[in-house]
């Protein structure tokens, strides 16, 4: 008999002597870990940290610093930026993670209208839900002045291999909504580091946290 | 300027990775808290209206035949501001729990599970005749549990919401699972999702709820 049928015998044993209060207990304890055991579940602990963090937190720029930051860790973005609404009306971004400085010098010098990211005749897009549109790349989904604002914009011309592939110029937009719907802001996505395009169960999160970040910062 | 042309058949390949079927559960759970949650923000006349939601939204989508949200008033007292699946809410909703009763783990001893679960074993519920009305079957407690997965008339589960501070702000609390045996640790795990999700909400709740001068409108 292995060390490893003693024990479970052992154990067995020991679970029969148990009255039955006592087994429920011992299947509580031990089945009902809430250690993660998967990837869905790194990342529902994540957010939940994440959402408590907010709570604390005094102010929305730390919030989004934070919010760019698990995104970056927990999905496979290379770059990952929010814009938010000043009170001017205009979208400018606010923080983001993957773009060397030059680049990003530039990048918070951007301003959008709310419905400039809707223009399809300066940047074509496909939604592909009520919150997410996909920009890609050989639709040049950007304005000559924003050429610099991408990390490596020599790659613009290159060609799509197959249709799962990022390229440098493909960016996702998630917006964010705040109360009674509004659009207040959106997370800017692009290049993986697996150079594939994102899971649609990446696009559910995003959208899911999109809308937490909404709920959290919309009244504040 | 010239006009930008769009890959079309790109664009159909997008919309059949991103927008077709159903997706796999995890993304159903995921679209179903989004909804609940834009439904939320996009309504919400109350935060009653808001929990009484969130209970039948909880009912379907982790197949509880009760949910309740226990709430902190603003007199520090803690009661049930929404429910469903009960047949005597009222005796429910007269309930008052202390601070000192939400801490007090030996009147109300429970078994932790996953990371802000508390499973609550019928054999373990104090004998309180005046609250037995709050049960649906009560000649059912004290039945001998058959099967150690079994749940049973008494047994709930409750998910601690904290607030700032790791202030208790409320609970959610489930029983009666569809199927009378043990929820799965997923379904735990998920519901306290849930409560984290909701935590925000029922803490930023806007002013001129939170505020009015009723004692019993929570914090």
């Amino acid at each position: 008999m292995s060390d490893q049928e003693f024990r479970t015998k052992a154990m067995i044993r020991l679970f029969e002597k148990m009255n039955p209060t006592d087994q429920i207990e011992r299947i509580l304890r031990t089945d009902y870990s809430g250690i993660s055991q998967n990837q869905y579940e790194d990342i529902m602990s994540a957010v939940s940290i994440f959402i408590s963090h907010s709570i604390e937190k005094k102010s929305i720029e730390a919030i989004l610093k934070e919010a760019v930051s698990i995104i970056h860790r927990l999905f496979d973005f290379q770059f990952v930026a929010i814009a938010l609404k000043d009170r001017d009306g205009m979208f400018r971004y606010k923080v983001q993670l993957g773009l060397p400085q030059e680049a990003e010098r530039k990048y918070f010098e951007l301003e959008y209208s709310p419905s400039d990211p809707l223009k399809e005749s300066t940047f074509p897009s496909t939604a592909v839900s009520d919150l997410t549109r996909f920009y890609m790349q050989e639709n040049t989904p950007y304005k000559e002045d924003e050429i610099e604002t991408y990390a490596r914009p020599i790659l613009l011309t290159q060609k799509r291999m197959t249709a799962d592939e990022m390229l440098e110029g493909d960016y996702i937009d998630v917006d964010i909504p705040g109360w009674r719907r509004e659009i207040i802001g959106y997370f800017e996505l692009g290049m993986t580091r697996s150079k594939k395009l994102p899971p649609k169960g990446t696009i559910k999160w995003l959208e899911l946290l999109a809308t937490m970040i909404g709920a959290i910062i919309s009244e504040r | 300027m010239e006009k930008k042309q769009k890959d079309l058949d790109q664009e159909r390949s997008l919309i059949e990775m991103y927008s077709s079927g159903r997706g796999t559960l995890e993304e159903q759970f995921l679209d179903e808290m989004r909804n609940f949650i834009v439904h939320t923000l996009e309504s919400g006349p109350t935060l009653e209206s808001i929990l009484q939601g969130a209970s039948k939204c909880i009912r379907t989508l982790f197949q509880f035949k009760k949910v309740a949200f226990g709430i902190r008033c603003r007199d520090d007292s803690y009661r049930y501001l929404a429910m469903i699946g009960f047949e005597n809410e009222a005796a429910r909703r007269k309930i008052i729990y202390t601070s000192e009763d939400i801490k007090d783990i030996i009147s109300y001893r429970s078994v932790r599970i996953c990371k802000n679960a508390q499973f609550h074993l019928s054999e373990e519920i104090p004998h309180n005749q005046e609250r037995e009305n709050i049960y649906n079957r009560p000649n059912l407690l004290g039945t001998v549990r058959q099967h150690p997965d079994d749940m049973i008339e008494g047994d709930f589960i409750v998910i601690i919401l904290q607030g700032k501070n790791k202030e208790i702000i409320g609970w959610i609390e489930v029983s009666g699972t569809t199927s009378g045996k043990l929820p799965g640790r997923e379904t735990i795990l998920r519901l306290e999702f849930f409560g984290s999700c909701l935590t925000p909400i029922i803490i930023g709740y806007p002013e001129g709820v939170l505020l009015h001068d009723d004692p019993k409108k929570p914090l």
